[in-house]
């Protein structure tokens, strides 16, 4: 069987700028690359894609133990699928949606986590506007952190695949496997829910600004 | 008047779900547009837009992380050569992206095939190895004990220590497993070497080295036979005085 062409123009879907497009095509050409069985394609988009397939599993799974371990899954399932990969579809897409299966399936694997306590949330934090802006932040991060924990995986990761991935909701719903129309109440039912969580630290904001 | 509102509240509804992607800047055309004019309307879905951006700002902000990044490629890499091919069947059906049912291509399990007779197989490797360990405590340990029981007065320091003249020039050797007695034939001949008798149960073979014909010392040998895939193992069959001793005592 012969390798998939790379595209030279640009991927079906969201229309990109020029340097996304950019690295798209490079990432295509790598994906390429692999289908002779070139490691060091791989070890290149390995280092391309491990800081955001980190926070994205992190963000999915909320489990530390168990990132590295998807991340490997989800790169050796692209080394030995390369040739499966639709040259049409933009190569994050591809690998994200390997990466939001492996991590829903680790964290079904691992079984629930225990229950995170949000007793915290519920204590005085009037404080919070005497602090300087960086405590304040990583207080902000922990807030946000705990608040996601309530959330599904599949909640958290249309949250981090809009504001972290910057990716439109049809490229979402590709990732994911489902409808765009499921994509967009997920995000109604998240941003719910962080509101109702997150008002005292918007409030808190306020204050310091 | 109320069919009016109705339709403005259903629209305020698909609008307000847009939001997020208007924050993300990745709206387009017509979507933007009606957003756009949204916004210049209604005042809930500005207020949304502020919350929103703020929970981006949040989100974005980078998190500490472990940067392991060349490691876990290391652990990456060294799967690709042991593992076996990706079997479709271990993947839940509606776990699989799309792109991926479309099936397993012979090109990559061709490749992943011909990368695996490349290697030596970990599942025949590990336990050869764990073997030879048990093979060459189970050599040692006895001697080292007897040594410390019987040994006396023997001790040796650096100033005088000896090497047992018998057994400085034997090796022990264990081949990998599939190695034919030709094989092992030409491995000795390149060595100079020969076998003084049968293998252990455990398939660990003393050889002795022809001392006028190899090429360097007994450690020289043994460091060759290490890097050859066939020897799994290699030692110099070095002795302690007070054990050849007793052996000749016996």
């Amino acid at each position: 069987m012969k390798a998939h062409a790379v595209p030279t123009q640009s991927f079906a879907g969201t229309p990109l700028d020029t340097c996304q497009n950019g690295q798209q095509l490079r990432d295509a050409g790598l994906i390429a690359r692999l289908c002779d069985a070139d490691e060091q394609a791989l070890e290149q988009l390995y280092h391309h894609y491990y800081t955001r397939l980190f926070r994205f599993i992190a963000r999915v799974t909320r489990r530390d133990e168990l990132i590295d371990e998807v991340i490997n899954d989800v790169m050796f399932i692209v080394w030995e699928k390369a040739a499966s990969y639709d040259p049409h579809c933009k190569p994050s897409t591809w690998i994200f949606g390997i990466a939001f299966n492996k991590a829903r399936q680790a964290v079904r694997d691992a079984g629930r986590p225990e229950e995170e306590s949000f007793d915290d949330l519920d204590e005085d934090n009037s404080w919070l506007g005497k602090q300087d802006a960086g405590l304040f932040q990583l207080e902000m991060d922990d807030w946000l952190g705990s608040a996601l924990g309530e959330l599904s995986p599949e909640h958290r990761a249309v949250i981090e695949l809009t504001y972290y991935e910057g990716l439109h909701y049809s490229e979402i719903a590709a990732i994911m496997g489902c409808p765009e129309n499921t994509v967009k109440t997920r995000m109604y039912h998240a941003r719910k829910k962080l509101a109702v969580i997150l008002a005292p630290t918007n409030d808190s904001s306020s204050h310091t600004n | 008047m109320q069919h009016i509102n109705k339709v403005s509240d259903s629209a305020h509804q698909e609008l307000s779900q847009l939001l997020p992607w208007y924050v993300n800047k990745t709206l387009q055309g017509s979507e933007l547009k009606e957003v756009d004019h949204h916004l210049t309307v209604c005042l809930t879905c500005k207020r949304e837009v502020v919350q929103l951006q703020k929970l981006a700002h949040v989100v974005i902000k980078e998190g500490s992380l472990d940067s392991a990044e060349q490691a876990s490629f290391s652990r990456l890499k060294k799967r690709l050569h042991t593992a076996k091919p990706l079997d479709m069947q271990s993947l839940p059906q509606q776990n699989r992206p799309e792109q991926l049912k479309i099936g397993a291509s012979d090109n990559v399990r061709r490749i992943s095939r011909a990368r695996k007779q490349g290697w030596i197989n970990n599942s025949v490797l590990r336990p050869a190895l764990a073997m030879a360990a048990v093979v060459l405590l189970s050599l040692l340990m006895p001697r080292y004990l007897d040594t410390e029981v019987k040994l006396g007065n023997e001790f040796r320091t650096l100033s005088n220590a000896q090497q047992n003249p018998i057994s400085a020039n034997e090796i022990r050797v264990v081949f990998a497993e599939g190695i034919s007695q030709q094989q092992k034939g030409k491995i000795l001949k390149r060595i100079h070497g020969q076998f003084i008798d049968n293998p252990t149960a455990q398939g660990v073979y003393t050889v002795r080295l022809d001392r006028d014909m190899t090429p360097t010392d007994p450690l020289g040998v043994v460091g060759m036979l290490r890097k050859d895939s066939s020897v799994i193992f290699a030692e110099p069959a070095y002795e302690l005085l007070s054990s050849t001793h007793m052996e000749k005592e016996k």
